[in-house]
């Protein structure tokens, strides 16, 4: 028991590097945080296979944006979306006190649902608390975001928090959905992280 | 029975890379693979049905392929319909680019309206939204109606797999029903456009009328036809937050869209035409009648015909006709669809068949504005093989209206 507390602490840490990250290096960290937090969550029923898979989708995601750098053929943000200028726009809040405002809200909401869902047949109201956390990361990400990179690291989030919630419903046979959830966003995320954004983040 | 669909598919996204990264050479070739792909994968699926009972459209389980006759029908319509379209702009209007983000929304579309299981059908229309989405950018670069289509369907995505990962508790009485009908629901409404996640209108219109066709021929029936299945086979609780949701959403799509054509300019006219229409269509799904479903058919088969047909930008008798046929006047196609969905609809009492019938004067009127303007310009003519067979088009769209029963009997084994 007191494993699945820390665990979901965990999960919730994770949430909130992926929440607060700025920047390409921001990216990076928090596809490697969101990857081990949700792996560790979804080890709780899916053991080692379900942590080392999606740790292992954050981690290798991670690693090929920091090579997409130096490896061009990894970033493909000049060929889809090409570079644009950069509008600057004058905000009244920063970036990170809004997503500070509406993680606040996100973890009220996360915190009411879990105490009323069920994973399948097993009560996990922590892992499931830090699964409804990064979605909901995930899709303050895209509501904030300044760019193709913001919305592909958006729905890498959410696609890793419906992956762990589906992993800690069905452990076994949701392996190969819950990768297709998390790694069509990764890929994406991948390709896009170099994009230039559309709007200056202050 | 699934024996030469997969390869068939497989060969189309071979074909799209292929578009993509020769067709810059010559104009010809991109026209071809897509003559192509649309050739080898019809031919794949009237095989696939021909071989054996098939599927039922509510049929849904866990990975499997197998295609129901209406959506075979989706399937086959929707590539013919890019081949009309591809006869009204010819080879200079089809870029290597277009072609291929045509060929793969087409490929993608066709999987998902193949596949029984949800999970895979969600991710695959999350991915063609993304698809799209990325041309569009690519070429018109990132205006505010792009920036808010690129927000829109990032969350689509997160709604889609958010539903996938909360289903199987749902199915198990675990997770309230109103949680996942929002986000099934949220995720699909982001795919046809209905209000508040209506980006693709401001969208399509940013964009050339070739690239935007994309999205008037494969996403919209395939999302209308997938929110259909959706409500079929939903767990009995969902049925009914699903059932309602698409009601109050699709009217106000359908009033809002209705009004905003009404007062559009000539380039945006028909987009917003055609998303009151997905509103309209989304309350005849939402019906669950036998009537309701025919006239969401008869409706795509409209606006894959008058949409060709108003492709065309220099077309003038093209476009009269066209508009004719979507302003809901007898005897035309636009009039059957409507009426058939006005029946569908009827048990849901007084307010909704008023509403719709407000709806379709609001239709009427914007239509009738493309019909003056067509009139003014009729002394024009555009490029002769073009418009006439926008013309052809646009006449076919009487023929739905007169033998709406058969057509929609032949192509999609319905029968009204």
């Amino acid at each position: 028991m007191i494993w699945d507390a820390i665990l979901a602490a965990g999960g919730f840490l994770a949430g909130a590097v992926a929440l607060f990250s700025m920047g390409r290096r921001g990216i990076s960290v928090s596809s490697l945080a969101v990857g081990l937090g949700v792996g560790a969550v979804s080890s709780l029923s899916a053991g080692p296979e379900g942590f080392w898979c999606l740790a292992g989708l954050g981690a290798a995601a991670a690693v090929l944006i920091e090579l997409g750098g130096r490896l061009p053929f990894l970033d493909l943000s000049a060929r889809l979306v090409g570079a644009r200028p950069v509008t600057e726009k004058p905000r009244v809040f920063g970036d990170r006190s809004v997503r500070a405002v509406l993680g606040a809200v996100g973890l009220f909401t996360a915190r009411l649902l879990s105490g009323h869902l069920t994973a399948g047949t097993v009560a996990t109201q922590g892992p499931g608390f830090a699964c409804l956390f990064i979605f909901e990361v995930g899709l303050i990400r895209i509501g904030t975001g300044r760019g193709p990179a913001d919305l592909g690291l958006g729905g890498f989030c959410a696609g890793m928090g419906a992956a762990g919630f589906l992993l800690l419903s069905f452990p076994g046979s949701a392996m190969a959905v819950a990768l297709l959830a998390a790694g069509t966003p990764a890929v994406v995320m991948v390709a896009l992280a170099r994009a230039t954004p559309w709007e200056t983040s202050s | 029975m699934t024996t030469w669909l997969v390869p068939a598919l497989a060969g189309g996204v071979v074909l799209a890379g292929v578009a993509g990264w020769v067709g810059g050479r010559s104009r010809l070739v991109p026209a071809v693979l897509l003559l192509a792909t649309a050739a080898g994968i019809s031919v794949a699926i009237a095989a696939s049905r021909s071989s054996g009972p098939g599927a039922a459209f509510t049929d849904v389980h866990l990975g499997s392929l197998v295609i129901s006759r209406l959506a075979a029908g989706i399937v086959i319509g929707g590539w013919a319909a890019l081949v009309l379209q591809l006869g009204v702009v010819r080879s200079p209007g089809v870029s290597a680019g277009g072609a291929a983000v045509a060929i793969l929304a087409g490929v993608g579309c066709s999987l998902a309206l193949a596949t029984t299981g949800f999970a895979p059908m969600a991710l695959l229309l999350a991915m063609t939204s993304a698809l799209i989405w990325i041309r569009w950018v690519h070429l018109a670069g990132p205006l505010l109606p792009l920036r808010s289509l690129g927000r829109q369907s990032a969350l689509v995505f997160c709604a889609l797999v958010g539903a996938v990962g909360l289903l199987p508790s749902e199915r198990i009485g675990a997770v309230p029903a109103v949680l996942t009908g929002l986000l099934l629901v949220g995720g699909l409404v982001g795919v046809v456009g209905l209000l508040p996640l209506s980006s693709w209108v401001g969208a399509a219109s940013r964009v050339a009328v070739a690239e935007a066709a994309v999205w008037r021929i494969w996403m919209v029936p395939t999302g209308i036809l997938v929110v259909a299945r959706v409500l079929v086979a939903s767990p009995s609780g969902l049925e009914k937050v699903i059932q309602l949701l698409l009601v109050a959403l699709g009217l106000a799509t359908a009033i809002f869209w209705g009004c905003a054509g009404f007062r559009a300019d000539p380039s945006t006219r028909y987009w917003r035409v055609l998303q009151a229409d997905v509103g309209v269509m989304c309350v005849g799904v939402a019906s669950g009648d036998a009537a309701g479903l025919a006239a969401v058919a008869l409706l795509i088969v409209v606006h894959w015909l008058v949409g060709a047909a108003l492709s065309e930008p220099q077309g003038a008798r093209s476009h009269l006709v066209a508009w004719l046929g979507l302003s809901g006047v007898p005897p035309f196609g636009g009039f059957a669809g409507r009426v058939l969905a006005l029946f569908g609809a009827a048990f849901m009492g007084p307010v909704v068949v008023a509403l719709l019938l407000i709806v379709f004067g609001l239709q009427l009127a914007a239509c009738a504005s493309g019909i003056r303007e067509a009139v003014r310009r009729a002394a024009l003519r555009g490029p002769r093989l073009g418009e006439s067979i926008g013309l052809v088009a646009a006449l076919a769209s009487l023929a739905a209206g007169l033998l709406g029963g058969p057509i929609l009997s032949a192509l999609f084994g319905l029968r009204v």
